[in-house]
């Protein structure tokens, strides 16, 4: 009897071993697929360098993201990728980009991304009076509102944490006065947390790198959020990018309640 | 609700046949010991909607194997809301304290409750986005957004969406756990923290390490005991709502 269990659960590894590489070789084949397409077209399709180019693009697309957020699953981060990344989602006209990675590596690289951000930025003639705002979560929700771009750097910390600080202060202001609790509601919530209306949700996020979470991006702005996957941001090519951003203005949105 | 009325009616309809056939196959719910709960905010829904609602909770409350949750009148936000009014109501009774606030004790207080994480979340009709179902909860969950449509979903659907959340596993469980790391690290600072502003300027100067690390151990337990208290209330209070639509059941 413990033989034949043992040796039925060890067919059962070998058959559940057998179907993971089976679908390993299948997204392996499907991204070498890709990659070859993108290879091949490249000829015939720019690589995002020139703005008038990235505009032509840009007007071709039903809907571009207001606020695109980009959430960073590999553990080594280029920051030269990232910047053009970034810098082709402004030039499309996304206004706010928010960059997550769960442990904090691109926080503490901040001056690194903004460097790099802000001289492809101001390579655009089309920026040249724009401004351009990155920094963290408290920078950005303490600017005042304008009219030119916003990158927000997010870590784990940026959260739960966020709400966990919302709610305490709360707490703290029921403690002084006891008629607080019917004021709270969903908008009310949301305006803490949006620095006042100055962050929104974002529209898309892309995770960049095969893990098929969102590790911790702050849930309370996931809510409408299209999420979609790029393998890698390592070399990223502006027509994988562009893809993605196409994939987006093509879907469409029902509201409930 | 933000559809039209008809659909709304349709919806309700729907709902108590679907309960009621439910409640019809309470032998099987025994026999598996399923424990049906409903999520949401069933003050929206018509009273013998919330009744039949009541009922099949009830009925099943005891059961303690498969857990089902429908999340019906949901939607995350809402739900976090909730729990944030529930501490701040709390926090104006003294039930707890402002700086017992914690990811975990939020966490508590949705309706999900002590239910742990979902593992795998599957989307199906082709849609990538959550249409804020489960956000908090899922924030560290395997996704799977799958094309098919929910009443032609299969068991190879299954398999696949398990396949992802096998290929996935080690990487969010490395992510979870260092989720959870900087949580009790938050929450030791923040012990820490209050246990200092208890001290005095002269205590301060003279209390060694030990004896501070002893102080925050106890200041723990005792905040450990009134967030239990705390949450065995809104259990009740949840418990009470129940108990007020459907009083014939005893439990």
């Amino acid at each position: 009897m413990p033989f034949s269990l043992t040796a039925s659960k060890t067919l059962a590894i070998v058959v559940l071993s057998l179907i993971h590489s089976m679908l390993w070789v299948k997204t392996s084949l499907i991204m070498l697929y890709g990659w070859l397409y993108l290879l091949l077209s490249s000829p015939f399709k720019h690589k995002g360098t020139k703005t008038e180019m990235i505009q032509r693009d840009a007007k071709q697309l039903q809907k571009i993201p207001l606020h695109l957020a980009i959430v960073i699953s590999e553990p080594q981060i280029v920051y030269v990728d990232l910047a053009k990344m970034i810098n082709w989602a402004f030039s499309l006209g996304v206004q706010f980009v928010s960059v997550y990675d769960m442990k904090g590596e691109i926080k503490r690289h901040i001056n690194d991304v903004k460097i790099r951000v802000e001289e492809l930025y101001h390579d655009n003639q089309n920026f040249t009076n724009q401004k351009l705002i990155i920094g963290s979560y408290e920078t950005v929700s303490q600017s005042l509102h304008s009219t030119g771009n916003c990158l927000i750097v997010l870590s784990e910390e940026d959260g739960f944490s966020r709400v966990i600080d919302v709610a305490t202060e709360f707490c703290r202001e029921a403690v002084k006065s006891t008629n607080q609790s019917s004021n709270i509601d969903v908008s009310h919530i949301d305006q803490q947390l949006s620095g006042s209306g100055c962050i929104l949700e974002p529209n898309l996020a892309i995770i960049c790198g095969n893990i098929n979470s969102l590790m911790g991006y702050p849930p309370w702005w996931t809510r409408l959020t299209e999420i979609m996957w790029l393998s890698s941001h390592h070399k990223i090519s502006y027509q994988e990018f562009l893809l993605v951003i196409q994939r987006y203005a093509t879907c469409q949105q029902r509201f409930g309640k | 609700f933000k559809r039209s009325k008809d659909e709304v009616d349709g919806l309700m309809e729907l709902a108590k046949q679907k309960i009621a056939r439910l409640l019809e196959e309470s032998d099987l719910l025994e026999k598996h010991n399923v424990c049906i709960r409903v999520l949401g905010d069933l003050n929206l829904l018509s009273r013998d909607v919330q009744e039949a609602v009541a009922r099949t909770v009830k009925l099943t409350q005891k059961n303690n194997k498969l857990y089902l949750n429908v999340c019906f009148s949901y939607t995350s936000r809402h739900e976090i809301t909730e729990a944030i009014k529930s501490l701040t109501e709390g926090a104006a009774n003294g039930m707890i304290y402002p700086s017992d606030v914690s990811d975990e004790l939020l966490e508590r207080c949705l309706y999900t409750e002590d239910s742990p994480p979902p593992d795998l979340l599957i989307r199906t009709s082709g849609e990538v986005r959550l249409s804020d179902f489960l956000l908090w909860q899922s924030s560290y969950s395997c996704l799977c957004f799958q094309n098919v449509l929910w009443p032609e979903f299969s068991i190879w659907d299954l398999f696949s969406a398990v396949l992802t959340y096998q290929k996935n596993y080690s990487a969010i469980q490395e992510a979870r756990e260092h989720m959870y790391t900087e949580r009790r690290k938050r929450l030791h600072a923040s012990d820490r923290q209050c246990v200092i502003e208890q001290m005095d300027d002269t205590e301060k100067s003279r209390i060694n390490e030990e004896e501070i690390t002893e102080r925050v151990r106890v200041y723990a337990a005792e905040r450990e005991q009134r967030i239990q208290s705390f949450v065995d209330f809104i259990r009740s209070q949840r418990q009470q709502f129940l108990d007020f639509l459907c009083p014939e059941i005893c439990i």
